[in-house]
């Protein structure tokens, strides 16, 4: 029981603004410990039909076979899913501050995120990899295929209560964040066809959609295409050996005030070839000519700015069981996020410590971005406060494969004290 | 320990940034779609100036040229010329008061030096007069420069300038560049009995206010430079010298025996027209020794026969209408060649690269009749026009069209993308002219390598009772390639492309119409290897 003590104890100080499932921790080495300064980065991929091995070789400039395109073309649905996320941040905790009196704590973070989530076509996977001659005589369908991509910087802050009963303890947290935001790009094709003839004689495009890409003068690290704020909130309460946590991440808003470029293209386009008005006397410039048309007739060209987008929030529900003294930890949760790229996920993983200065989880999940997922982690204590956690929630696309779905690592080091 | 896993973050760390890249990811594409279409018709092949059209729509072909033209700039050329004029005191001695007018001073200037004509006028296009004065004198003198001979708008040129007094040892000048431009010259002097001269006066004033000023004979007292610069006449008068000129002038260079290297070609009634526009004040006659039709590949050439060849034409001066807008009444000289009053059709039928014309031309063979009121405008230069008329009806059988063409895709890097596939050509022919066709790649030495088409024919489009095609027929040409093939074509710098046409029904002469025509497409259908 004195180690559940302890465990109570900690938690605000380790569960908070953090993800719940990521947050491994040596309790029995700093189970008294009221402050962390910690370095903290994951990332993660996945996808509902896109393999690892593909991405693989897709992002590592390899020569992309038909065996192994066709292992993500069997999986494919009438909508697949993509996305990716990676968080950077250097946080610090501080509960035991005397300005804010007892039982209030502050938290402060300066954040790197990035996210890019989409969805996609059968065809619009099958066009740009097998080529249009599977669609002679038919129509591609790339319809309701969209993206975007946020990068932004979060400036946080935030405060935590915790209060305790006789048989229960209680830890409430909000956090408020300034969004600097860099990079915005988006793509969205409500209606997008493209029709073969059978005999090749024509193709025939029809399309309504746009891409959007912010002033890349201020997309960089740090440079501002516009503002924003969030707000995170997390509520945990402990009865005996377990403990409930119920988190909202990221709900806010960034305003991309400044101008960016969009593309428009609403129309139907018919392509009979390049027309050569007269061979004896062409110097060839019918072909930028066509380019020029395109770019006037078919796709509108303007500048302007994309206004508010809502940020990607996230809920997550979590329950946790300490076991054997709180040497084994046995969690399961359901996360999920305000977006159609992301199914919700559920998971149950487990947290042992084979040694005082070891630590070993696993995990498994389905849903997010991909499909099935399982983790593993592994911690490390080198003394006086300092640990070392590497994880993974997607043991299964470490070695390239075609069976995985998702690629995901993180790394996080701390120092309590 | 922490040494250790620090380095192991970066070489973690190293890994992951080195090994994430795209560039040179690839995979093979099926594609399929058309890539160019032309459509040619005879108004591209031809040019729509060297066309006509008969109501029916029947074309005809009309190819002007010019065979010879009368370089006018030249004959009425007036050179940059400098003339420096010193103006001594040529009386004996004497003390020269305020306010005494000199008399005018005459200076001569040569204007043209052409020795084929006698100008006694002229009226100016552009050009400019510079006048340069230096003076000794002491006292302020003003100084009227006149030429009473140019005048624009009836007014003659005149200028007033002061010079001021000269320092001791020391001069002062003054400059000035004479717009002559629209200036009518009289280059007959003040007694209207030269040419080609213009009189300049040159009239000083001592200022009333100055000291007197005393001369002695022979002393120096002013400079005038007088220098005529980039003076160019658009109207010339006076006595056009005889003179004899020699025309041996190439026309209707096709160049035909280039592409065309065999064959039958018969061509309906054609007639070649010849014209000679007399746009100058002077008689003249000319007499056409030769007329004949060259194919360089052949070496054949054929003379024309006529009776006129050999004999001379009289051809009268025009009339000078001395209106700016319509100046001159030429006088027009026609003659017409045709099969029925020449050999015409054999110069034709020898597919001629080239027709030549030696001829003499002979300018005012009877002298200054006129008293010296020859001219001419030098923007309507007398010149001989040919023309070359005929229905486009042919016979054509067999007939071989070969050139060499610079190859468009030479080198290019796009083409190491193309795996396997078939490049297909679809013909839609209206004309009733079927044609084989073959492309080759050359070596650098010029010889075939390969051969690229294996479907070549374009089928003629079948004609009706009045020899007239009504619907086109399609043809399927096809270009199939694999990794070598392709690598054959990008490295052609040049590709040899041969026709072989006949007309169906063979040996039947057929109109051409507006509406014919060869529509192109083509098509691509190929394994394609995208690189990032």
């Amino acid at each position: 029981m004195t180690e559940i003590k302890k465990i109570a104890f900690i938690l605000p100080v380790l569960f908070m603004f953090g993800q719940p499932q990521f947050n491994r921790f040596f309790i029995h080495k700093y189970s008294t410990q009221r402050r962390a300064l910690g370095v903290y980065s994951f990332g993660e991929l996945g996808s509902t039909s896109v393999n690892i091995k593909f991405l693989n070789s897709f992002f590592t400039g390899q020569f992309i076979n038909d065996e192994l395109k066709n292992s993500v073309r069997h999986r494919l649905g009438d909508h697949n899913r993509f996305g990716i996320d990676w968080s950077t941040e250097i946080s610090f905790l501080n509960m035991h501050d005397s300005l804010l009196g007892k039982n209030w704590g502050f938290y402060a973070a300066i954040k790197n995120r990035v996210t890019a989530e989409g969805s996609f076509s059968r065809n619009a996977f099958e066009l740009p990899f097998y080529g249009n001659t599977m669609f002679a005589g038919d129509t591609a369908y790339l319809s309701d295929t969209r993206g975007r991509l946020f990068m932004y910087q979060q400036f946080q802050l935030g405060f935590v209560k915790t209060w305790t009963r006789p048989k229960s303890s209680h830890v409430f947290g909000i956090a408020l964040s300034y969004l600097n935001g860099n990079n915005l790009l988006e793509a969205n094709f409500n209606q997008m066809n493209v029709y073969t003839d059978a005999q090749a004689d024509y193709l025939q495009v029809q399309g309504n959609g746009y891409l959007y890409r912010n002033n890349p003068e201020y997309s960089r690290f740090f440079t501002n295409n516009g503002s924003g704020l969030s707000v995170d909130l997390q509520y945990q309460a402990q009865l005996g050996n377990g403990f409930i946590s119920i988190q909202v991440q990221d709900l806010g808003f960034i305003s991309w005030e400044r101008p960016g470029d969009w593309l428009t293209m609403d129309t139907t386009f018919r392509f009979n070839g390049i027309t050569i008005n007269n061979i004896f006397t062409t110097d060839g410039s019918e072909f930028s000519n066509f380019l020029d048309s395109i770019n006037t007739y078919y796709i509108k060209h303007t500048n302007d700015r994309p206004g508010f987008r809502m940020l990607p929030s996230r809920f997550h529900l979590a329950y946790t069981h300490f076991l054997l003294n709180g040497k084994l930890m046995l969690q399961a949760g359901v996360q999920a996020r305000i977006t159609p790229y992301y199914f919700p996920q559920v998971y149950v993983q487990g947290t042992y410590y084979p040694h005082s200065r070891i630590m070993v989880g696993t995990s498994i999940g389905y849903g997010g971005f991909g499909t099935l997922n399982i983790g593993l982690d592994a911690g490390v204590d080198f003394g006086k406060g300092y640990t070392l956690i590497l994880q993974t929630r997607n043991v299964e696309g470490i070695v390239p494969n075609t069976f995985a779905t998702g690629l995901s690592a993180g790394i996080k080091f701390s120092r309590m004290f | 320990m922490q040494k250790i896993f620090c380095l192991l973050i970066m070489i973690l760390a190293f890994g992951l940034i080195t090994s994430c890249t795209y560039l040179g990811t690839s995979w093979d594409i099926d594609g399929m779609g058309p890539v160019i279409e032309t459509t040619f018709d005879l108004s591209k092949a031809i040019g729509d100036e060297h066309l006509a059209y008969q109501p029916d729509s029947a074309v005809y072909i009309n190819f002007n040229d010019t065979v010879y033209t009368i370089d006018l700039d030249s004959l009425a050329a007036v050179p940059d010329t400098f003339y420096l004029y010193n103006i001594l005191w040529t009386f004996p001695n004497f003390t020269i008061q305020p306010g005494t007018a000199l008399p005018a001073i005459p200076i001569k200037i040569k204007f043209g030096v052409s020795n084929r004509i006698n100008l006694t006028a002229a009226r100016i296009k552009s050009g400019k007069l510079r006048v340069k004065i230096r003076s000794v004198i002491p006292r302020n003198v003003t100084v009227q420069y006149s030429i009473p001979l140019a005048t624009l708008n009836g007014v003659p040129f005149s200028l007033t300038e002061t010079l001021q007094a000269a320092a001791p040892g020391d001069t002062t000048v003054f400059e000035r560049y004479i717009d002559l431009q629209n200036y009518y010259v009289d280059l007959r002097g003040p007694n209207q009995n030269e040419y080609n001269v213009l009189y300049l006066y040159f009239s000083p004033t001592f200022d009333t206010n100055g000291a007197p000023f005393p001369v002695t004979t022979n002393q120096f007292l002013f400079s005038a430079e007088n220098t005529l610069m980039k003076i160019k006449p658009f109207y010339a008068q006076g006595y056009v010298k005889p003179a004899t000129e020699a025309i041996n002038s190439n026309f209707l260079s096709l160049g035909t025996s280039k592409y065309i290297k065999g064959g039958l070609l018969d061509i309906d009634s054609f007639r070649l027209g010849v014209k000679f526009i007399n746009t100058m004040g002077v008689d003249m006659r000319i007499r056409f020794d030769q007329i004949r039709s060259i194919n360089d590949l052949t070496g054949v050439q054929k003379y024309l026969t006529h009776p006129i060849i050999g004999n001379y034409i009289n051809l009268q001066m025009a009339q000078n209408l001395y209106n700016p807008n319509n100046p001159v009444q030429h006088y027009d000289y026609n003659l017409w060649f045709t099969p029925q009053n020449s050999n015409l059709d054999q110069l034709i039928e020898n597919i001629p690269d080239r027709l030549r014309m030696n001829a003499v031309l002979e300018v005012n063979p009877l002298g200054n009749a006129t008293a010296n009121n020859n001219f001419f405008y030098t923007t309507r230069p007398p010149k001989i026009a040919v023309t070359l008329q005929a229905p486009l009806k042919f016979s054509v059988y067999q007939l071989q069209f070969v050139d060499t063409i610079m190859n468009p895709v030479f080198d290019e890097l796009q083409l190491d993308h193309f795996q396997s596939g078939t490049f297909t050509f679809v013909a839609e022919n209206k004309f009733p002219l079927g044609f084989a066709l073959q492309l080759y790649p050359l070596n650098q030495a010029g010889i075939p390598i390969d051969t690229l088409l294996v479907n070549n024919v374009v089928a003629p489009a079948p004609v009706n009772a009045n020899l007239r095609v009504e619907q086109p027929v399609t043809s399927t040409l096809t270009l199939p390639f694999d990794e070598a093939k392709i690598q054959t074509i990008k490295q052609a710098e040049r590709m040899l492309l041969k026709a072989r046409f006949t007309t169906v029904p063979n040996l039947q002469l057929l109109q051409m119409y507006s509406d014919y025509y060869l529509r192109i497409k083509l098509l691509a259908d190929l394994k394609y290897r995208v690189v990032l």
